[in-house]
C-alpha cells in the first residue's frame, strides 16, 4: 500500500488534526485544574445534573433555614427573657399579698404597698409591649402596635406567624399576648385587684386574691415554658440543620470536584503530548531525499 | 536491426525520460496545491516492426498523462467531509449556548430560580421587614434577568444558525455553476484523464459543496460528475440547478432551502455540510427555546395567580408579580411587575386585608409552588434540572459525533491522500530514475553515433 510521508499538506493536514485534538481535551482539562470543579458545564456530566442540582437546592434551603432560625431565636430569647422578668413581678407582688394579708400589718404599709403594686401592674404592661425592632413581642401578627393599652386590654392580634425553620418544620414567631397574659387570669386585673384590697386595708380580701395571683404566676411561667420549649425545638433544628448543611456540602463537593491529583496529571500529560506534538510536526518537515540529491 | 533503427530506439527512450522528467516536476511544483492530484507518465512499449522474418522493437513511447484519482475513494471523501462539517457546525452552535444554562464562571439559570423560593422562605421569619421583601423583589429580578439572558441568547443562536446557513447558500450556488461548467470543458477535453487540471479543479469544487451541503457525488461514465443535494439532482453535465431559501410553504415560519426546478422550486434538506449542521443546530435550540417557555411561562403564570390572592400591608389585593409578553418569546419578553420594582410593599404576603404586619399567610401559597407539580407535571425545579441535562446531553451526543465524523473524515482524507496526494520522496525517486534512464538513452545515441561515424570514417 502507498503511504505518502513527504507531502506538506498532507504532513500539515496530519499534524493539525493531531493538535487540535489534543487542544481540545487541554481546555477542560485546564479547566478542571483551575476551577477544582469537574462538573463546570451541562456536558461534563448530562446524568449527574440532576442530583447536583439536588444537593444544591437542599444546601440552599439549610441555608435559608439557618437565617430563619436565626430570626426566631432573636424573637424566643427575648420573649424568655421578657417572661421571666414577668414572673419574676408577678412573683414579687404574690409575695408581698401573702406578706401584707396579715392582720397585723397597718394601714399605712398596706397604702404603700398598693402603690408598689401599681407600679409593679405598670412595669408588667411595659414588659407585655415589649418591641423587639419595630415589632411588638406579644401582639401576635399585629406587631406593628402596642399589644396592650395602659388599662391591659389586647389590642393585638390572635393569629400568629410561623416561620419556615426546615421541610414542613414551622415555629410561631409571633406570640399571641392575650394568651400568656390573660388566657385563664387576667394578671392585669389581678394586680388591680390587689392594689384595690390593699388601697381598701382589706387583709381577706388580699387573702382571697392570693390563689389567683399565684395562677397568674403560673400561667405567665407556663406562657415562659411554651416559649422555652419553642427555643428548644429551633435549638434542636439549628444542630439539624447545621449537620445537615454540612453532610450536604462534602456530598456536593464529591459531586462536582475534580480530584486534584488526576486533574493535575491529567493537564501533565496533555501538556507534555501537546508540547512532544508540536516538536514532532517541527521534526518532520526536517530532511528528506531530496536534501541527499547532489 | 539497423544502426538508425537504434538511433530512433535511443530517441524514443529519451522521449519517455523527458516527459518523466517534466511529470515529477509538474507533480513537486504542485505538492503543495490544494487539490492537486498526483500524475504519472504512462508508458509503454512501442509498437515493434517486422523485418522479414524479425519482429523489431522501436523503444518505448508515452501513451498519456493520467492522475491517480479513484472515483470511489473521492465519493467517500465526500460523503465523510459533509458528515464532519456537519457535526461540527452543530456542535459548535450548541456549545455556544450551553454556557448560558450552567458554566464555570457561576452562571446557573436553576439556581435563579431557587432563589425565588428561597426568597419567600426567608420572608416567613418576618413579612413586614422591608429587607427581606426586597431580597424576595431582587431574586424575581435575577430571574427574570436569567431567563432574558437565555431567551435572546437563544433567539440569536437561532437567527445566527439561519443567516450563516443562508449566507453559504451563495457559495453552494456558485460552486454548482462551476462544477457544470467544469463538466462540460472536460468533456470537451475529452474526459478527466485528458483535462486532469479541469477535474483537480472540480474535485475542489465537489469538496467545497460537500464541505458547505454535504451534497453527494457521483461519477458517470462519460467523467462528468452528478451532484445531488438531498436527494435531488443539483448538478447533471452541463446543468447546474439553484439552491434558494425561502419562506416554508407549510406555514412553520422558519427559512427553508429550495432547489429550482423546470416547475419552479422544491424544497430540500441539506444532507449535511455546514448548512445541514446549522439547521440541525438550529432545530436543537428551537427546543430548547421551546421547553425554557414553558417552564418561564408556567412559573410566571402560577405566581401571578397565587399573588393574586393575597393582600399587601396596605390591604390590597395582590398584582402580577411577573409581565409576560403578549408575543415571542416569554424567556426573553418576562419582565418583573414595575410597580413591584418600585416598592417591595406591594408584595401581598397577607392572607387578609386587614394590613397586619406580620401576617404570611399568603406565603405558603406561594412557596408551595416549589413542590407543585406546575410545569408539564414536573416541579418547576425539577423541569428546570431536566431541561438542562437535555441541554448537557445533546451537546454531548453531537461533540461525540463531532468527533467520530471527523475522525471518519481524516481517515478518508488518509485513504485518498495515500492514492492521489504527490509525495516529494517518491518524485526524488523518480527523478533520479528518469535522470538515469535519459542519461542511459543519450548514452546509446552516443555510442550509436560514434560507431555510425566509424563506419562512416571507413567509407
Amino acid at each position: 500500500m502507498r503511504i505518502v510521508n513527504n507531502n506538506p499538506v498532507v504532513g500539515s493536514r496530519r499534524s493539525t488534526a493531531q493538535l487540535q485534538s489534543i487542544a481540545a481535551q487541554l481546555v477542560p482539562a485546564r479547566e478542571r485544574a483551575i476551577t477544582g470543579i469537574a462538573t463546570n458545564r451541562p456536558s461534563d456530566a448530562p446524568g449527574r445534573w440532576g442530583a447536583i442540582y439536588g444537593l444544591r437546592e437542599e444546601h440552599e434551603n439549610q441555608a435559608v433555614y439557618q437565617h430563619n432560625i436565626g430570626r426566631a431565636t432573636d424573637v424566643l430569647s427575648v420573649a424568655d427573657d421578657v417572661l421571666g422578668s414577668a414572673s419574676n413581678v408577678l412573683q414579687q407582688a404574690w409575695e408581698r399579698g401573702i406578706q401584707l394579708s396579715s392582720e397585723s400589718w397597718n394601714t399605712e404599709t398596706r397604702t404603700a404597698a398598693a402603690s408598689e403594686i401599681r407600679e409593679l401592674r405598670e412595669e408588667l404592661v411595659g414588659l407585655a409591649n415589649t418591641r423587639l425592632g419595630d415589632r411588638s413581642l406579644f401582639a401576635g401578627d399585629a406587631w406593628g402596635q402596642a399589644a396592650f393599652d395602659d388599662a391591659g386590654n389586647y389590642l393585638g392580634s390572635t393569629a400568629t406567624q410561623s416561620a419556615q425553620i426546615g421541610k414542613g418544620n414551622d415555629v410561631l414567631v409571633a406570640i399571641d399576648g392575650s394568651e400568656v397574659f390573660q388566657g385563664g387570669v387576667d394578671v392585669f386585673s389581678a394586680l388591680s385587684d390587689l392594689e384595690a384590697a390593699l388601697t381598701a386595708d382589706d387583709p381577706a380580701a388580699v387573702r382571697d386574691l392570693l390563689p389567683t395571683l399565684e395562677d397568674a404566676f403560673q400561667q405567665v411561667v407556663k406562657g415562659r415554658q411554651e416559649v422555652g420549649y419553642r427555643q428548644a425545638r429551633v435549638d434542636d433544628t439549628t444542630v439539624v440543620s447545621e449537620g445537615l448543611a454540612s453532610m450536604l456540602e462534602d456530598r456536593l463537593y464529591t459531586a462536582t470536584a475534580a480530584d486534584p491529583a488526576q486533574a493535575y496529571t491529567e493537564l501533565a500529560n496533555l501538556t507534555t503530548t501537546y508540547e512532544a506534538a508540536l516538536q514532532v510536526t517541527a521534526q518532520s518537515s526536517g530532511a528528506k531525499l531530496f536534501d541527499l540529491l547532489r | 536491426m539497423s544502426l538508425l533503427n537504434t538511433l530512433s530506439t535511443g530517441l524514443s527512450g529519451l522521449r519517455v525520460a523527458s516527459t518523466g522528467i517534466a511529470t515529477t516536476t509538474q507533480n513537486v511544483s504542485n505538492a503543495t496545491v490544494q487539490g492537486f492530484t498526483r500524475r504519472t507518465a504512462d508508458v509503454s512499449t512501442a509498437d515493434p516492426i517486422q523485418r522479414g522474418l524479425v519482429w523489431l522493437g522501436q523503444g518505448a513511447k508515452v501513451d498519456g498523462i493520467s492522475r491517480a484519482a479513484d472515483p470511489f475513494a473521492l465519493a467517500r471523501l465526500f460523503d465523510s467531509t459533509g458528515d464532519a462539517n456537519a457535526a461540527s457546525a452543530e456542535h459548535a452552535a450548541l456549545s455556544q449556548i450551553e454556557p448560558l444554562f450552567e458554566s464555570a464562571m457561576g452562571t446557573s439559570f436553576k439556581g435563579t430560580l431557587d432563589g425565588i423560593f428561597d426568597a419567600l422562605t426567608m420572608a416567613t421569619a418576618d413579612p413586614s421587614d422591608l429587607g427581606l421583601r426586597a431580597n424576595v423583589v431582587s431574586a424575581l429580578q435575577t430571574f427574570s434577568d436569567a431567563a432574558n439572558v437565555l431567551g435572546t441568547g437563544l433567539e440569536a443562536g437561532i437567527a445566527d444558525r439561519a443567516s450563516s446557513a443562508l449566507a453559504t447558500v451563495d457559495l453552494v450556488n456558485a460552486d454548482l455553476e462551476e462544477v457544470a461548467t467544469l463538466n462540460d470543458r472536460i468533456l470537451e477535453a475529452g474526459g478527466p484523464g485528458a483535462a486532469a487540471d479541469l477535474a483537480d479543479r472540480r474535485d475542489l469544487a465537489l469538496t467545497r459543496l460537500a464541505e458547505n451541503i454535504g451534497a453527494s457525488v457521483y461519477f458517470e461514465r462519460d467523467g462528468s460528475a452528478t451532484v445531488r443535494i438531498g436527494g435531488h439532482a443539483a448538478v447533471s453535465g452541463g446543468v447546474a440547478r439553484t439552491v434558494g431559501a425561502e419562506d416554508d410553504p407549510l406555514g412553520s415560519g422558519r427559512t427553508v432551502l429550495t432547489l429550482s426546478v423546470d416547475e419552479g422550486a422544491v424544497v430540500i434538506q441539506a444532507d449535511g455540510g455546514k448548512i445541514g449542521g446549522e439547521m440541525a443546530a438550529q432545530d436543537k435550540l428551537e427546543s430548547w427555546l421551546s421547553d425554557l417557555d414553558t417552564l418561564v411561562e408556567s412559573v410566571a403564570t402560577e405566581l401571578n395567580a397565587a399573588h393574586a390572592a393575597g393582600f399587601t400591608p396596605g390591604g390590597a389585593s395582590g398584582g402580577d408579580l411577573f409581565t409576560l409578553p403578549g408575543s415571542g418569546s416569554a424567556a426573553s419578553g418576562l419582565r418583573v411587575d414595575s410597580a413591584l420594582l418600585a416598592d417591595p410593599e406591594s408584595l401581598a404576603f397577607a392572607s387578609t386585608s386587614a394590613g397586619l404586619p406580620g401576617d404570611g399567610g399568603n406565603l405558603s401559597s406561594l412557596i408551595g409552588l416549589q413542590d407543585a407539580a406546575i410545569v408539564n407535571g414536573l416541579r418547576p425545579t425539577d423541569a428546570a434540572s431536566q431541561l438542562v441535562t437535555r441541554v448537557g446531553t445533546d451537546v454531548t451526543r453531537a461533540s461525540a459525533r463531532a468527533e467520530s465524523t471527523q475522525a471518519t473524515a481524516l481517515d478518508a482524507a488518509e485513504v485518498y491522500s495515500n492514492l492521489s496526494a504527490v509525495d516529494l520522496d517518491e518524485e526524488a525517486v523518480s527523478l533520479l530514475q528518469y535522470q538515469a534512464a535519459y542519461q542511459a538513452a543519450a548514452k546509446v545515441i552516443q555510442v550509436t553515433d560514434e560507431t555510425l561515424n566509424a563506419l562512416m570514417s571507413i567509407i
